[in-house]
């Protein structure tokens, strides 16, 4: 056993370790497959050199032979295995060369066992023993195959190959590695092509594959060592990066995210993950980052990430979504598809990005843009920049629209100067010279045509700016469009003529009045009512034209309205005309007041209602008249009563007078007796004068004279005049009136006759009463409201339902002697004292008829 | 010149009348007695006493009317005079139908007010005599047997002794010695004076005797 054979199993072994080792990577990492093909080529580099080994020290031409046609397997797998690995590993080779490779090895091997010896030899004669290196090594002798030509054109191609491959890595930067690679499978091609031609020439012993190869295995041991070192490194690189990346996205705030698209597994880093609310170990994937999206953004996103795998490539979104702390927050994510070699997408890589500061300065700047813009529009304001050197003049959106003239339409000093209104040009022109050689600005008051022909009105103020030669540079201003308040003072003068038409031809008669009473406008009516001239007016002063029983009918009203606690109030006096007769006048007084709220003056509308006034008076007078007719009426029934009423005293005082007389006849006359006489007769004609007095007083016309009444008194003195009558007719009263009611504002002969009225009506009701059941009561009462009740209540038939809403109707009557106005007449009475009456049925029989009168004020001091 | 016995009753609710009333009638002789209501009067009044009444037709309670008739059924009907305030024809007719002496107004002249007062007076006198007699004569009457009752009525009725023999089942005799009782006790001699004194005593209605 020589060396040889230990060199070359040692050889063998390395190439079997590189192999497997290599295979072992492949299996882990199948894509990775340059580490397959150089596992092959290893193995087969492995089988070569046993092979050879072995043939090395054959015996006989026919093992020789054997061995040889073996061989020919591991160099074809080789050799292929070398062509594709050479493709993978620079990621450069052509892969036709590699496939016309493949095809002439196949060949070789086609040729090689269908041929009774090998590839390389038609006959191998003999084997001549060489010594090689201290060994005695066999080499064959024999004639070449006739197809060795291919075995030599797929080494070159392999040449061609390696070297166009290392050439193009070479210029894609990749030097090192094509270099080494290229290099040491040229190096191995070439020792192996001048190996196999000395072999054959019987030179060396065989193509001694083993030296050969081991070149390039070396090379590719050191290669993968390399590899190796240069991971770790990547790999401690990639911790440092990866820390200092983490560092920096946490500093930065930046999210940053890789999602497995085939496992749906999603990796964020620690700021993403506390931005969804994941826990540090918790899986993620993207359906659940998807959810903890604002509900309006969730399926947008999802649109933009699978159009980004679809094609694009490229993911680009914004989003929002609420935070663990509840509060909202806008993101911006990027992302990038990573796709395998076939272009389906591996994954996406990305970042995000808590934009919510730059979404909320942004939105604030576009806000107070907006306000900005609004309140220009609002206020009509427009700004304008003129840059004199190089007339140009930027314009405001609302200046624009002030002018009439298209957004964004170019202007220069020519365009401003031809939207002036003819007539303010020369004023205009004027105004900027001397802004510009005074190098200051001022106020801008002109007139705008539009190019649909209006005019606007435009105010402003403008400023001149220059530079440090103190020549004008830009001129800037802002105008303001006042046409609204042009036309509104333009419409205000005219509504103030037609108020002033309206003040002369009023048809009341209108003053503006002083709050001291001065008038300081008076209407051409309010001449015609008082009958004054304007000097003669100006000079007297309401109080001066208004009848003197008149003069205070307003003075609480209008102290009030001067006190500001009325806004206006009406009333209704006399005035004195110049000529004479009085004029009654009604008039409302309201004040005007200035923007403090202070008066400025008093407005005072009166009217003419002096015919008005009159046939008031007339029917009042109508009224006191059938009032009186009436009493007169309801005293004619009573006449009888009241003739008994009368008669009473009038017969005491005959009696006694006769008795006196005779009394006188006596001698001598009883004078004690006589004086007793005397006493009752001025007693009964006391009496007696007192029914006259009653009955006169009802007998009289009256006007309504109203004063504090007690109400006791007054049902007395109507019972009194009615007890004949109650006694004829066998009818008991009683009276109610309780001690503390307050007394009534009435007139007593008019509320006499209501009581009367009522009464008497109550008499007639209980007429078909059994005798003993005619019962009458007067009651009074302070209501609720403060007014004093009184009722009649009779325990008569009671009214019928369906007359009842009409007994106070006139001429209603169920009386054959009754005039039908007595309870209407009442009515009036009441209803003039500002009570109200009504009637209605008891439930335990008869009527009862109510009136209120309004209380006295309290008697007070008085 | 008056009896003493004779009182002018004057009843009236207005006390100063009343008053003027009784100062004229007793300056005037006449013996008066003064009364505020009608049942005042009614309950304090001498049964027996004689005169009239002078009363207020108006009067509160019982009035002057309701006065009369109580009188006209009691034993001793006075006359009675209204004196009224202010006097209406159906009142008054309504009084005088009851037997009033007179309707008077309050303010009638004294001498009227006197005169009413003597005739009412007078009428008293007289209608208190007839009653005497007349009570004078039911008293004889009322002496006799109850045959000579029966006897007496037969014969008022104008039937002769046999007749009245036949109708009371006795005999002749005996009829003719009652009709002899009867007319001892009555002290009449005729058939005549017997029917006068029937229709005086009220036994007889006086149309029925003509």
């Amino acid at each position: 056993m020589g060396w040889t054979i230990a060199t070359w199993s040692a050889a063998a072994g390395a190439c079997l370790t590189l192999g497997g080792v290599h295979l072992f990577v492949w299996l882990r990492q199948r894509e990775e497959r340059e580490n397959l093909w150089f596992s092959l080529a290893a193995v087969s580099a492995a089988g070569i050199i046993l092979l050879e080994s072995w043939a090395m020290h054959a015996q006989s031409p026919a093992q020789y032979t054997v061995l040889l046609r073996w061989m020919h397997v591991p160099a074809a797998t080789g050799m292929i295995s070398l062509a594709w690995f050479t493709c993978c590993y620079l990621g450069a080779g052509r892969a036709w060369l590699a496939w016309v490779i493949t095809t002439l090895r196949v060949a070789v091997l086609a040729v090689n066992f269908s041929s009774p010896s090998n590839a390389s030899f038609r006959e191998i004669v003999a084997l001549r023993s060489v010594p090689f290196l201290g060994d005695s090594l066999v080499v064959p002798v024999g004639t070449a195959g006739p197809f060795r030509w291919l075995i030599q054109a797929s080494t070159l191609l392999l040449l061609v190959l390696v070297l166009d491959a290392a050439a193009k890595a070479w210029k894609q930067n990749r030097r090192r590695r094509s270099l080494r690679l290229g290099g040491a499978i040229s190096l191995t091609i070439v020792l192996s092509l001048v190996c196999s031609q000395l072999m054959t020439w019987g030179i060396l012993p065989g193509p001694l594959v083993a030296v050969t190869f081991l070149p390039v295995v070396m090379v590719m041991g050191l290669e993968l060592s390399l590899e190796l070192i240069r991971t770790k490194q990547i790999f401690q690189e990639s911790l440092t990066l990866q820390e200092r990346m983490r560092l920096a996205a946490k500093a930065a705030n930046l999210g940053m995210w890789e999602w497995d698209v085939a496992r749906n597994e999603l990796w964020t880093n620690e700021v993403s993950r506390a931005r969804y609310g994941f826990a540090p170990s918790e899986p993620m994937d993207l359906d659940r980052v998807l959810q903890s999206l604002h509900a309006d953004d969730r399926e947008r996103v999802r649109h933009t990430i699978e159009s980004a795998l679809g094609g694009e490539g490229e993911l680009k979104t914004e989003y929002h979504a609420i935070t663990q702390d509840g509060e909202t927050r806008w993101f911006e994510a990027f992302g990038q598809v990573e796709r395998d070699p076939h272009g389906r997408p591996l994954l996406i890589r990305g970042v995000s990005m808590d934009i919510t500061e730059r979404r909320r300065a942004e939105e604030e700047l576009r806000t107070s843009q907006e306000h900005l813009l609004r309140a220009q529009r609002l206020a009509r304001i427009g700004y304008f920049h003129w840059h004199l050197a190089s007339d140009v003049m930027t314009w405001s959106d609302e200046m624009y629209r002030i002018y009439g003239v298209a957004l964004g339409t170019e202007m220069n000093g020519e365009r401003f100067k031809a939207s002036m209104h003819p007539e303010v040009l020369e004023y205009h022109e004027q105004t900027f010279a001397e802004w510009r050689r005074r190098c200051r600005g001022g106020p801008l008051d002109y007139r705008v045509i539009r190019p649909d022909g209006s005019i606007a009105y435009v105010t402003g103020i403008g400023e001149v700016e220059c530079d440090e030669m103190g020549e004008p540079a830009a001129i800037t201003g802002t105008i303001q469009d006042v046409t609204p308040a042009k036309l509104a003072a333009s419409e205000l003068q005219a509504s103030e003529a037609r108020f002033r038409a309206t003040f002369e031809q009023a048809a009341v008669g209108i003053a503006h009045m002083a709050p001291d009473g001065r008038f300081l406008r008076i209407n051409q009516k309010f001449f015609d009512i008082v009958g004054y001239s304007e000097t003669e007016m100006k000079e007297r002063t309401f109080q001066d034209i208004t009848h003197p029983e008149d003069r205070n009918v307003d003075a609480e009203q209008a102290e009030r309205l001067l006190r500001g606690e009325t806004e206006t109030y009406t009333a209704e006096k006399r005035c004195l005309r110049k000529d004479g007769p009085v004029v009654w006048v009604s008039l409302t007084v309201s004040p005007v007041r200035n923007r403090d709220g202070q008066l400025d003056w008093l407005m005072v509308v009166v009217e003419d209602v002096t015919s008005r006034k009159e046939s008031e008076e007339e029917l009042r007078e109508q009224r006191t008249e059938l009032s009186h007719a009436q009493r007169i009426s309801s005293l004619g029934q009573l006449s009888s009563a009241l003739a008994h009423e009368l008669n009473q005293p009038l017969g005491a005082i005959l009696r006694n007078a006769e008795a006196a007389q005779l009394f006188l006849q006596q001698d001598p006359p009883d004078l004690e007796e006589l004086r007793v006489i005397l006493e009752d007769i001025q007693r009964d004609e006391q009496r007696a004068a007192s029914v006259i007095q009653r009955m006169r007083s009802l007998l009289r016309r009256h006007e309504l004279n109203a004063e504090p009444l007690a109400v006791d008194g007054l049902v007395r003195q109507v019972a009194e005049l009615l007890r004949g009558e109650f006694q004829s007719r066998r009818v008991t009263l009683k009276v109610e009136v309780p001690p503390d009611l307050p007394r009534v504002l009435g007139d007593r002969v008019h509320l006499q006759q209501v009581l009367l009225n009522l009464l008497l009506n109550s008499l007639d009701e209980m007429e078909e009463q059994p005798e003993g059941q005619r019962q009458l009561a007067i009651q009074s009462a302070r209501t609720r409201d403060g007014m004093i009740e009184l009722a009649v209540i009779d325990s008569g038939v009671g009214i019928p339902p369906d007359r009842l809403p009409h007994v106070f109707d006139p001429f209603i009557t169920t009386k054959a002697e009754g005039t039908g106005i007595g309870l209407s007449i009442s009515k009036t009475i009441v209803e003039m004292h500002g009570g109200r009456i009504w009637a209605e049925n008891n439930r335990e029989g008869g009527a009862t008829f109510r009136f209120t009168l309004k209380a006295a004020p309290a008697a007070g001091a008085s | 010149v008056r009896e003493p016995a004779e009182v002018v009753f004057v009843v009236d609710d207005d006390p100063s009348y009343l008053t003027s009333v009784e100062r004229q009638l007793r300056a005037a002789g006449y013996t008066v007695m003064c009364f505020t209501s009608a049942r005042e009067f009614l309950a304090q009044r001498p049964p027996q006493a004689r005169g009239c009444v002078v009363s207020d037709l108006r009067m509160p309670g019982m009035d002057g009317i309701a006065l009369q008739e109580a009188l006209a059924h009691s034993g001793n009907p006075l006359p009675t005079i209204f004196l009224t305030g202010h006097g209406d024809i159906p009142t008054s007719v309504e009084a005088m139908r009851n037997g009033a002496e007179d309707f008077l107004v309050k303010t009638a002249p004294g001498e009227v007010l006197r005169a009413a007062i003597e005739r009412a007076l007078e009428r008293d006198a007289r209608e208190d005599a007839d009653r005497s007699r007349c009570s004078e004569l039911r008293e004889r009457f009322t002496s006799l047997t109850p045959r000579e009752s029966q006897v007496l009525a037969h014969v008022l009725d104008g039937r002769l002794n046999k007749q009245i023999a036949a109708d009371l089942g006795i005999d002749e005799r005996s009829v003719k010695r009652h009709r002899t009782n009867l007319t001892r006790k009555l002290g009449v001699d005729s058939l005549a004076e017997l029917v006068r004194l029937a229709v005086e005593a009220g036994i007889l209605p006086a149309a029925e005797s003509q």
